[in-house]
C-alpha cells in the first residue's frame, strides 16, 4: 500500500474509532447479549438457568398475552400508518407552496412533534378524562356523550393512536412537503394545459412522483409503530386489561422479573424490524443510498 | 354558481381547513397552559371554561419548590447538551470518514453503522441495563449520556448531506496542503450548516423526550430526567395531580420549542432536503 | 510529520471527550432525596466516630417526621449505634432495595413486605432475627400473623403494621335507600348495591370495586380478597403451581364481573372520589383512604360514613392482608447492632406512635407486652373506637395464608392480575380464559 493510502486508512480509522467503540459497546454487543439471554430463565436476583428455546415456545404457543400483544402491535401499526399518512399528505398538499403563511403553518404542525412524548401523553390523558377532560366536555357541549376513552377497552387503542397521529403527523407532513416541492412545476402546467383537473393531476403526477418518498415515509412509520412505547405506557400501562398491550410494553413489564422472556420478545421485535428494513432496501434499491 | 362564487367557497373552505388544522395541533397546548394556571379543583370541575378560573401561579411555585423538578430540569439539560456535543463530534467524524475517504474495510464500516441503526433501542435495553448495574453506572450521568452519545441515523443523515458537497473542493484544498481534518473543518462543515442544525434539533428532541432508557438507568429521584420525573407524579393513590403535571409539562416543553423556533429555518430545510436522499 | 500529529490529536481528543462524562460529576449513588416530595435532608445527628454505623433504607409507611423521630430517639439512647435512615419512594423503592441488597453492597436494615418474597428467601438475603439478637421471648410477643414472616419456623422480618381490607359505606345514602346496616354477605352486598344504583337512576353507584376504578393496582387486593372468601387459593405450595383457575376462582370472578355486566357499577369511576362526593355508596379497600383521602378530616363527610368488617362469602370473610416490615441484611457486618435497632424501631414501645399516624393493625399480642405499652395502645384505640374496632376485628379473622402464597411469582401475579382480571371484567376475556392465562403466566415465572 502506498504511503498516501496508508495515511488515508489511518486517518479514517482514527476518525471512526470513537464511533466504532460506542456502536459496539452500546448497540451491537448488547444486541448479541439479548439474543443470548433469550435462551435463559433469570429474574436478576437468583441464578441463570439455561432453557433453550422454551421462552420462544412459551410466548408463541401458551402465552395468550404475547399473542394479544403481537396482534395489538399490528392493529396499532396499521391504523396509525393509514391515519397519519392521510393527514400528513393532506397537510403537505395544503402547505406545499412557499409562502409566509405556509411557513408559519408548517411550524405550527411541527410543534407537537418536538415536545416530549411522555409529557404530552400525560396531558392527553387529562384531555381524555371521561368526566372532566376537555374532549368529553366539548363533545357534551354539542350533545354527544363521549366514551370512557382510556378506561374503555374498546376505545383505548384508538385513543392512543389518535394521540400518536397528533404527535407525529407534522413530521411526516414536512418530509412530504419536501417531496412535493421537488416535483417540477412544468409537469402540472403541461397537465392543466391539456385540461386535466386537480384529481387527475394528483393521480397521474403527484402520486407517482412521490412514490420514493412515500415509500421512505411508510417504512419509517412502520418501524416506529412497531416500537411504540412511551406514550402507551404513560397513558394506559398496556391496559385496560390487555387492550393496549404491545410488544414493547410486554418487554418492559418483564424486564426486571423474567429477563429471559423480555429478551426473547425483544429478539422478536428485532426480527420484525429487520425484515421490514430488508424489504425496504430490496424494493427501494433503485433509489440507492450508497454513492 | 359563477366562477367568483365558486372561488369564494373554495377559499372559505381552505381557510376553514387551515383553522381546523391549527386548532387540532395547538389546542392541547392551550389546555395544558390553561390548566397549569388554575388549581386542581378547577381542573377537575365539571363545568368547562376556556380561561383559567381562578388564575393562579401556585402550581408552578409548588412544583418547583416542593418537588425535584428543578433537579430533573437540570439533569435533562446536562444530558441533552453533553449528548449533543458528543454526537456532533462523533457523528461528524464518522460521517466524514464514511463518505469522503477511501480505505479497505469501508464497506464493513458502513454495514456496521447500518446494523446499529436497525436495532431498536428496546432490543438492547435488557443487556444495557445489566451492563450499567455491573459497571455501577446506575444513577450516574455517564449511564444516561454515553449510550446516546452516538446516533447512526444522524451519521447517515450527515453522510447524505456531505455527499452534496463537490469532492473537487476537497481535492483543491488537499493539493494546497490541507490535512483531512482541516478539510472537514474548513470546507465540509461550513457547507453543512442546515444539516447540522437539523441534527442538533433532532438529537435534542430525542434525548430531551426520552423516557424508556432514563427510566431504567435512574432509580434515585434526584437523578431522573424530566420525562421520567413527571411520570412519577402518578401516585399510587390513583388520582393524578394535574396541578403538578401541567406546569411541569409547560416547563419541559419550553426549551425544545424555543430551540425549534430558533433553528426552524435550518431544521425544516434540512429535513426536507435530507429526506429526498432518504 | 504534521499529519501524524493531527491524527494523534484527533484520537486523543475523541478519547478525552468520551471520558468527559466520567468526571463531569456523576452524583454517584447518593440516595439522599426520597419520595417525590423533596426531603428536608436527614436530620440524624452525626455522632462520634466510634459508634457503629447502620444504614437503613425505608419506605414512607408513616410520615417521614414520625419515623425520623423514632430513629433519632434510638440514636440518642444508644451508646454504640448510630442509624442513618434513607427514605425511598413507593414507586421504585422496592426495586432499589432489592438491587442494593442483591448486589451485596446494600443497607444493613431495610424495608420489606411482611410476607417476604421468594427472591429474598431463595437468595439467602435475609438474616434470621434470632441471629440479630432476638430471643425466643421477643418472638413470643407477636400475634398469630407473625407466621407470614417466618420460613420453616425461623423469623426473618419484624412487622410494623398490617393492612387489611374493610368495607367503607355512606350511612346517609344507605339510610336514604332503606338500609340501616352495612351488608354482611356477598348476596346482601350485591342486592343493596343493585337497589341503590337502580333506585337512584344510576346517579349513585351502589358499589365500586377498587381496582376497577382509576387505581388499577388495587385490583390485586380486591381480587385476592374475593378469591379467598370463596375458598380459592393462589398457589399450591407443595407442587409450586399457580391455582387461580379453580371452580371457586371462576365463581368468584364471575361474581365480581357481574357487577359490571349488570350495570351495578361502572369501570373507571374513582371509588375514593366518588365516596367523598356521595356518588359511590360503598367500596372495600385498605385503611389507607381514611387518612390519605382525608375522610377523617373532611367536614363535609362528618357523620355520613363508617367502616365495617367485610361481608362474608362461602368461606368466611377473611380478606386481603398485607404488612410492612423491616429486615436485616444477611451480609451485614453488624448483626447485633442492626438487631438492636430493629427491636427498638418496631418494638411495642413505638406501636402507639405508628398507630398515631396510620390506622394499621399492630403485630403484637396485647396480653404479652409491657403493661405501659399496652395502655398506650389502648388509649389510641379508644380515641376512635368506631374506626379501630372494625379494623382490628377484621385483622383477627384474617389468615396469613395468602401472604405466604404471594411470596412466589409475586411480580408475574401482580402484573398478570392487573391485566387479566380487568380483561375479564370488561368482557375482553371470559373468566375462564382470564384465569387460565393467569395461571400460565405465573407458572412460567415460578
Amino acid at each position: 500500500m502506498s504511503k498516501r493510502k496508508r495515511q488515508e486508512m489511518l486517518s479514517a480509522y482514527a476518525l471512526l474509532f470513537p464511533a466504532i467503540l460506542l456502536l459496539l459497546v452500546f448497540m451491537l454487543i448488547p444486541m448479541i447479549n439479548s439474543a443470548w439471554y433469550s435462551l435463559f430463565k433469570w429474574n436478576l436476583v437468583g441464578e441463570k438457568k439455561f432453557v433453550g428455546l422454551s421462552n420462544f415456545s412459551f410466548m408463541f404457543v401458551k402465552d395468550a398475552s404475547f399473542k394479544k400483544a403481537l396482534l395489538n402491535t399490528c392493529v396499532y401499526t396499521i391504523i396509525n400508518m393509514v391515519s397519519t399518512l392521510i393527514l400528513a399528505l393532506g397537510c403537505a398538499l395544503l402547505f406545499q407552496k412557499q409562502s409566509r403563511v405556509n411557513s408559519i403553518w408548517r411550524a405550527i404542525i411541527f410543534v407537537p412533534v418536538v415536545v416530549p412524548m411522555t409529557v404530552m401523553g400525560m396531558v392527553w390523558k387529562m384531555l381524555y378524562e371521561p368526566q372532566y377532560g376537555a374532549i368529553n366536555q366539548i363533545l357534551s357541549a354539542i350533545g354527544i356523550s363521549g366514551p370512557k376513552w382510556l378506561f374503555d377497552s374498546k376505545v383505548a387503542m384508538l385513543a392512543v393512536i389518535l394521540f400518536n397521529v397528533w404527535k407525529e403527523f407534522g413530521l411526516y407532513s414536512i418530509i412530504l412537503v419536501g417531496g412535493l416541492q421537488k416535483i417540477p412545476a412544468e409537469l402540472y402546467e403541461a397537465a392543466s394545459v391539456e385540461g386535466a383537473n386537480w384529481w387527475q393531476s394528483f393521480r397521474r403526477i403527484t402520486m407517482p412522483m412521490l412514490r420514493p418518498i412515500m415509500f421512505f415515509t411508510t417504512t419509517i412509520l412502520l418501524i416506529n409503530s412497531f416500537k411504540a412505547f412511551d406514550h402507551i405506557w404513560v397513558m394506559t400501562n398496556g391496559g385496560p386489561g390487555n387492550s393496549t398491550t404491545t410488544l414493547v410494553t410486554y418487554i418492559y413489564t418483564k424486564v426486571f422479573d423474567s429477563v429471559g422472556l423480555a429478551s426473547a420478545a425483544s429478539v422478536v421485535l428485532f426480527v420484525m424490524v429487520f425484515l421490514v428494513t430488508m424489504v425496504k432496501n430490496y424494493i427501494g434499491r433503485d433509489g440507492a443510498i450508497d454513492e | 354558481m359563477n366562477n367568483a362564487g365558486k372561488k369564494n367557497i373554495l377559499t372559505l373552505a381552505l381557510l376553514l381547513l387551515y383553522v381546523l388544522i391549527a386548532l387540532f395541533a395547538l389546542m392541547p397546548f392551550g389546555i395544558m397552559l390553561k390548566s397549569s394556571l388554575e388549581p386542581y379543583s378547577s381542573i377537575v370541575s365539571l363545568d368547562f371554561h376556556f380561561l383559567p378560573n381562578p388564575f393562579t401561579i401556585e402550581n408552578y411555585i409548588e412544583v418547583m419548590t416542593q418537588y425535584e423538578l428543578p433537579r430533573w430540569f437540570l439533569n435533562s439539560v446536562v444530558v441533552a447538551v453533553v449528548a449533543i456535543l458528543l454526537n456532533l463530534v462523533v457523528d461528524t467524524l464518522s460521517a466524514y470518514a464514511l463518505q469522503r475517504l477511501e480505505y479497505p474495510g469501508k464497506k464493513l464500516m458502513n454495514v456496521l453503522v447500518i446494523s446499529a441503526q436497525i436495532i431498536p433501542v428496546q432490543v438492547t435495553v435488557v443487556p444495557l441495563y445489566l451492563m450499567m448495574v455491573k459497571l455501577d453506572w446506575i444513577d450516574t450521568y455517564k449511564g444516561l449520556i454515553l449510550p446516546v452519545a452516538i446516533s447512526p441515523f444522524i451519521i447517515f443523515f450527515l453522510r447524505q448531506s456531505f455527499m452534496q458537497i463537490p469532492k473537487a473542493l476537497d481535492e483543491a484544498a488537499i493539493i494546497d496542503g490541507c490535512s483531512r481534518i482541516s478539510v472537514l473543518w474548513h470546507i465540509i462543515l461550513p457547507n453543512s450548516i442546515p444539516a447540522l442544525g437539523t441534527s442538533v434539533v433532532l438529537k435534542f428532541m430525542w434525548v430531551w423526550g426520552d423516557y424508556m432508557w432514563p427510566s431504567l438507568v435512574t432509580k434515585n429521584n434526584a437523578m431522573r430526567t424530566l420525562p421520567v420525573g413527571i411520570a412519577t407524579f402518578q401516585r399510587a393513590g390513583g388520582t393524578i395531580p394535574w396541578e403538578l403535571v401541567m406546569p411541569s409539562a409547560v416547563l419541559s416543553s419550553i426549551p425544545i420549542v424555543l430551540l425549534f423556533l430558533f433553528l426552524q429555518k435550518y431544521f425544516i430545510t434540512g429535513l426536507t432536503e435530507g429526506a429526498i436522499k432518504g | 510529520m504534521q499529519k501524524k500529529k493531527r491524527l494523534f490529536l484527533c484520537l486523543t481528543m475523541s478519547l478525552l471527550l468520551l471520558a468527559l462524562p466520567a468526571c463531569s460529576g456523576s452524583s454517584g449513588n447518593t440516595k439522599s432525596a426520597g419520595a417525590p416530595k423533596k426531603s428536608n435532608g436527614n436530620t440524624t445527628k452525626a455522632k462520634s466516630n466510634d459508634k457503629v454505623k447502620i444504614e437503613f433504607w425505608m419506605l414512607p409507611v408513616a410520615d417521614e417526621s414520625i419515623m425520623q423521630n423514632m430513629v433519632d430517639e434510638f440514636n440518642t439512647d444508644s451508646t454504640d449505634v448510630n442509624v442513618n435512615m434513607t427514605l425511598l419512594d413507593w414507586s421504585s423503592g422496592r426495586e432499589q432495595i432489592k438491587q442494593g441488597v442483591a448486589a451485596g453492597s446494600g443497607p444493613d436494615v431495610f424495608y420489606l413486605g411482611a410476607g417476604l418474597t421468594a427472591d429474598y428467601i431463595n437468595g439467602d438475603l435475609l438474616l434470621p432475627l434470632k441471629k440479630a439478637g432476638y430471643t425466643a421471648d421477643d418472638i413470643e410477643m407477636y400475634g398469630p400473623l407473625i407466621e407470614a414472616s417466618c420460613v420453616d419456623g425461623e423469623l426473618y422480618a419484624a412487622p410494623i403494621v398490617y393492612d387489611t381490607y374493610i368495607l367503607y359505606y355512606r350511612t346517609d345514602i344507605l339510610k336514604e335507600y332503606g338500609f340501616d346496616a352495612p351488608p354482611s354477605t356477598w348476596e346482601e352486598m350485591k342486592d343493596m348495591a343493585k337497589k341503590i344504583t337502580e333506585d337512584s337512576g344510576g346517579k349513585i353507584m351502589g358499589y365500586q370495586h377498587k381496582g376497577a376504578d382509576d387505581q388499577l393496582n388495587a385490583i390485586n387486593y380486591t381480587w385476592q380478597t374475593l378469591l379467598q372468601q370463596n375458598g380459592g387459593n393462589l398457589m399450591d405450595l407443595d407442587n409450586m403451581k399457580s391455582t387461580e383457575n379453580t371452580p371457586e376462582a371462576v365463581e368468584a370472578l364471575e361474581y365480581l364481573a357481574s357487577y359490571y355486566k349488570e350495570n351495578i357499577s361502572k369501570m373507571g369511576t374513582s371509588a375514593n372520589n366518588g365516596f367523598r362526593e356521595g356518588k359511590v355508596a360503598m367500596f372495600t379497600f385498605t385503611q389507607g383512604p381514611i387518612t390519605t383521602e382525608g375522610y377523617v378530616d373532611d367536614a363535609n363527610m362528618k357523620g355520613k360514613w363508617a367502616i365495617a368488617q367485610l361481608p362474608t362469602g362461602k368461606n368466611g370473610n377473611s380478606g386481603h392482608l398485607d404488612g410492612h416490615a423491616v429486615c436485616v441484611n444477611a451480609k451485614t457486618k453488624h448483626p447485633k447492632e442492626a438487631g438492636q435497632f430493629v427491636k427498638s424501631f418496631t418494638g411495642p414501645g413505638n406501636v402507639a406512635k405508628w398507630m398515631g399516624g396510620y390506622y394499621g393493625i399492630q403485630p403484637y399480642d396485647l396480653n404479652k407486652i409491657d403493661a405501659g405499652d399496652k395502655a398506650a395502645i389502648e388509649k389510641v384505640i379508644n380515641s376512635a373506637p368506631e374506626l379501630w374496632n372494625p379494623i382490628i376485628d377484621q385483622g383477627n379473622v384474617c389468615s396469613p395464608d395468602f401472604m405466604i402464597q404471594t411470596r412466589y411469582g409475586y411480580t408475574a401475579r401482580w402484573d398478570g392480575q392487573k391485566r387479566l382480571i380487568i380483561a375479564a371484567l370488561n368482557g375482553e376475556m371470559t373468566p375462564q380464559e382470564a384465569l387460565k392465562q393467569l395461571d400460565t403466566e405465573i407458572d412460567q415465572a415460578l
